[in-house]
């Protein structure tokens, strides 16, 4: 085997029994505390289970787990193809401007008053307009293709800062700022089962568009000179990955807000357990983010008696582990 | 299998242009080497042969049909391009950036298979590389580099290689290996487009020789005819001799290094 896919294999096939385990976990804690065992019966829909637990366990924490698992494998997985469409292994997925657009959409649509699911679409919406105007703006300059996406994205991106600031500014500050603020900083209190209904079939076609052409990503990475030379059609899969990265990650935003850092480091933690290769290291950085973005929702809602917002807890945990992968030299440049 | 050029032109601005008006076609099994001085267009040409950079006029076509009108895969199919310069930002394993020469082979949402990995490993092999297959391509010298990535087009199989200064960061054994190994995949059928900074790879080659100065071909013909002292010394602005090496069989070119005081270097 020369390809290592024994040893590769091995390791997807211990992470999914290590997700499991994570994943009854996570039910059974909370502020109601479920045994482990009466989580084994309730999901294999046991009679004779209190319809209590079974409320608390199928409408409110279920719901919550898949989200931030999803989120979770999308953010890290458009986060990696984006550091290879980059080249540039500090890239997230956020580097076209969706988490600002989005935030744009949600702080408009909480301005508007409006509902749960026009907060989401707005901010879906928003975020995906944001990544097509970087995009469409890229095209528009002659020259490398990604370099000028790097740059739209950030002139993008800041643009649509500057309007969620103009936002908050104009809003009440005892009623419509807070929410704005709130919804900035990220999380999954709110998830119930159709915000779940809505989002997931967008983020699983996000991940296996991603999933499907990962190995180009590799190619890609070489230069854009190498990966024609090497047949690839530059345009397409470059749009190809943008529009896949672009629905996945719009769609967590638009439920969870901006979670920071997830996209930028988990990537890393993958390529310390899989190497570069992208036809490991997407399925290895789903199946990472999932587990990490769980476990810190985890810590999110159990931690105090409040809710903690998720996104600063990414930021928090992750900025140093960053720090720590930059000075062990872990970051991939070399 | 013809490759052909004609009235080729390139400049990244009309009024400005690197390289104008080049023709030529290279057959099946051919050699074709361009020699010139730094900056005159070489690599330029190249990208544009390769179909990566777009002529500002002029046409390269594989057997009469235009390069632009097929697709990249169908391109990247019968035409292979190295670089004179590559790294990588992620550390791959060369064993990794030697399947990627499988890609236009692939579908687009196909991985590798166990099949494509032994492909490249026998070409790591085939170059004496197999020793480097686990090693990061980050890591490795510019030379071990420019192994790689030549593993890496063979395992495209190309009917045509476009070489970019091959030998240009390799050890004297690997270039005499490298030149063995283009002479071996000319008698197998491939064509091979080099350029060099060596008149001597020419000669040892005994291919067809194009002289490229100011962004133009001034002659092309064989290696014996073209790489007189007459046109190196005029294009390369040194003073040089061309000499038989009866062990050899070959020629060879060798220059003649002045003393600082009859250049009037340091005289004072």
């Amino acid at each position: 085997m020369r390809s290592n896919t024994r040893k590769y294999r091995l390791m997807i096939l211990l992470c999914i029994a290590v997700t499991f385990f994570v994943f009854i976990l996570s039910i059974s804690i909370g502020r109601y505390s479920i045994p482990f065992w009466t989580v084994l019966q309730t999901l294999t829909l046991q009679e004779s289970v209190d319809t209590t637990i079974r409320s608390v366990i199928f409408e409110i924490r279920l719901p919550r787990i898949i989200a931030a698992m999803l989120v979770g494998a999308a953010l890290s997985v458009s986060g990696a193809a984006f550091q290879g469409l980059f080249k540039n292994p500090l890239v997230s997925s956020y580097h076209l401007g969706v988490s600002s657009g989005a935030g744009f959409g949600a702080a408009l649509a909480i301005l508007l008053a409006a509902g749960t699911f026009a907060i989401q679409l707005y901010a879906f919406t928003f975020g995906a307009l944001a990544v097509a105007a970087s995009f469409g703006l890229s095209r528009l300059v002659k020259g490398s293709s990604t370099l000028t996406l790097v740059l739209a994205g950030m002139v993008v991106s800041s643009f649509f800062s500057a309007l969620i600031s103009i936002l908050e500014y104009v809003s009440n500050p005892l009623e419509t700022l807070p929410l704005i603020v709130f919804w900035l900083m990220g999380s999954f209190n709110a998830i119930r089962i159709p915000d779940l209904i809505n989002i997931t079939p967008i983020i699983l076609v996000g991940i296996a568009g991603v999933m499907l052409i990962r190995w180009r990503i590799n190619i890609l990475s070489m230069g854009e000179d190498e990966a024609q030379a090497l047949g690839i059609d530059l345009k397409r899969i470059i749009g190809i990955l943008v529009f896949c990265c672009t629905l996945s990650t719009a769609a967590s935003v638009c439920i969870a807000g901006v979670i920071g850092w997830v996209g930028l480091v988990i990537p890393h933690i993958g390529r310390m357990f899989v190497g570069p290769d992208f036809k490991k290291l997407i399925p290895m950085s789903a199946i990472i983010g999932a587990n990490y973005l769980l476990l810190m929702d985890n810590i999110a809602r159990t931690l105090t008696t409040g809710e903690i917002p998720i996104g600063i807890l990414t930021s928090l945990v992750g900025t140093p582990f960053f720090a720590v992968l930059l000075w062990r030299n872990k970051v991939g440049w070399s | 299998m013809t490759f052909e050029t004609r009235g080729l032109s390139f400049g990244y601005a009309k009024d400005r242009t690197i390289f104008e008006n080049i023709g030529f076609s290279v057959g099946k099994g051919e050699i074709f080497c361009i020699l010139g001085p730094n900056g005159t267009g070489k690599t330029s040409l190249l990208r544009c042969l390769s179909g990566i950079s777009l002529p500002l006029s002029g046409s390269v076509t594989i057997d009469g049909k235009d390069l632009h009108s097929l697709s990249r895969t169908e391109v990247a199919k019968r035409l292979g391009f190295m670089p004179q310069l590559h790294t990588s930002i992620f550390p791959y394993t060369a064993l990794e950036v030697a399947v990627m020469g499988r890609s236009p082979h692939l579908g687009i949402a196909a991985s590798p298979s166990e099949r494509d990995y032994d492909m490249a490993w026998k070409n790591l092999e085939l170059l004496g590389i197999s020793s480097l297959a686990e090693k990061p391509y980050t890591r490795i010298s510019g030379g071990e580099r420019q192994m790689v990535l030549l593993s890496m087009l063979l395992t495209q199989q190309p009917d045509i290689m476009l070489l970019d200064e091959p030998t240009s960061h390799l050890d004297f054994g690997n270039q005499v290996r490298l030149l063995e190994l283009l002479r071996r995949f000319s008698k197998k059928g491939f064509s091979v487009i080099f350029t060099t900074h060596f008149p001597s790879h020419a000669f040892q080659l005994s291919c067809t020789v194009a002289l490229m100065n100011k962004g133009a071909f001034e002659s092309v013909g064989p290696a014996e005819t073209q790489l007189t002292e007459e046109n190196l010394r005029r294009i390369y602005g040194v003073d040089l001799c061309v000499e038989y090496v009866s062990k050899a069989n070959s020629r060879t070119c060798v220059p003649i290094i002045k003393n600082d005081d009859e250049r009037g270097v340091g005289a004072q």
